[in-house]
């Protein structure tokens, strides 16, 4: 009977987050590759933007995320309101995309816009350490962060159910024997060479 | 052996391959989320040694520690650098070039740090991240086969899967186009 509840929460724990581990699992395929690649370079665009008066700077970079559609980049951090040396508003969004730093040209009426596109590789690589202790301003990355969470407490749930029925019914099988020790010691040796 | 019998065989040997493996990235995967439940305590010792003076690359001294080569410091008289290794243990060495008097301040990090090194995957690890990532895809691929094989779960299951499919795919998709 306890056995028939522990296979219930492994399977249905895999099945709910079914997508979420297929990222964890491209994304780890993808580490080697990654860190070879490079994103595109920047394109600068310009965007005519009057910056209406008596707004505190943080107000202009949320009009500025507004206008510019960078909710995945809101609620906008402390950090990315800075000025340049010419003490023009400087605002650096991060996001699961890429990087989007504007310049806040208030003389000329326009912002100035660098925008670097993460790849696929990278934007999976963003969204798989996104979880619950990210809060975003977008109702998407919130729920996709909630969701994610999840997928990390059942992956955790799987191991230890799954280790729950190796031993219960399949622990005499020589092949799982030999698959448990040779991990164990692939593990050890990794462990020891490298710290 | 059926189908079923050999993959669920699969599933077994694979799981039990990566086991600890996936147990180290689930659990440094909770340590990466939230930092601020556990403490990261560090220990350092420091030691002396006398190598060969007048040695002015940090790179040939350097060989003497396994790791990656961080932040050369060229002072007069002194040569100071950094060695990382893949698991996050530094050696900062100050070097007298007149005397080859070396001061060694080893910095060892936590276990759970340590996990989270493995996590992020320097070095060697990024391999080893590579082939526990197929292990992860074979799971799931050998999973859903042995899933739909039992045929009591399989219109609750299917929905289910399907529903968070569904969700977490229109939402990839959603975030990508900004």
């Amino acid at each position: 009977m306890l056995l028939r509840l522990v296979k219930k929460l492994h399977t249905y724990a895999g099945l709910l987050t079914f997508l979420n581990l297929a990222v964890y699992g491209v994304v780890g395929l993808s580490i080697p590759l990654l860190r070879q690649s490079q994103t595109a370079p920047p394109v600068i665009t310009y965007r005519n933007f009057a910056v209406p008066p008596n707004l505190t700077d943080r107000q202009v970079a949320e009009q500025i995320c507004s206008l510019l559609h960078l909710s995945l980049a809101t609620p906008v951090n402390q950090a990315a309101i800075q000025h340049d040396a010419a003490n023009n508003l400087f605002l650096d969004f991060w996001h699961a995309n890429g990087r989007d730093q504007v310049t806040v040209l208030e003389k000329e009426g326009r912002l100035r816009i660098e925008t670097t596109r993460n790849n696929i590789g990278l934007y999976l690589y963003t969204l798989h350490e996104t979880t619950a202790a990210f809060h975003s301003g977008d109702w998407r990355m919130q729920l996709w962060a909630d969701y994610n969470e999840f997928a990390m407490w059942c992956l955790l749930a799987m191991i230890a159910s799954g280790f729950a029925m190796f031993l219960a019914s399949r622990a005499r099988s020589r092949l799982a024997q030999i698959s448990l020790a040779t991990g164990c010691c692939l593990f050890a040796g990794l462990y020891f060479w490298t710290r | 052996m059926s189908m079923y019998q050999k993959l669920r065989g699969l599933h077994l040997a694979t799981a039990l391959f990566s086991l600890v493996f996936l147990l180290a990235y689930g659990i440094s995967a909770v340590e990466l989320a939230h930092r601020k439940w556990f403490t990261h305590p560090e220990q350092s010792t420091v030691q002396t040694r006398k190598l060969a003076p007048g040695i002015t690359d940090a790179r040939v001294l350097a060989s003497e520690w396994r790791g990656e080569l961080e932040s050369i410091e060229n002072s007069p008289g002194v040569l100071k650098f950094r060695v990382t290794t893949s698991l996050g243990t530094k050696h900062e060495v100050a070097y007298s070039i007149a005397t080859g008097e070396t001061t060694v301040k080893t910095t060892t990090i936590s276990f759970l740090t340590t996990l989270a090194w493995i996590h992020v995957s320097h070095g060697i690890w990024a391999f080893a991240a590579a082939l526990v990532s197929l292990a992860l895809l074979t799971l799931g691929a050998t999973g859903i086969y042995l899933w739909f094989h039992n045929h009591n779960e399989r219109w609750i299951g299917g929905a289910l899967m399907a529903a968070e499919v569904v969700i977490t795919a229109a939402l990839i998709i959603s975030m990508r186009g900004g």
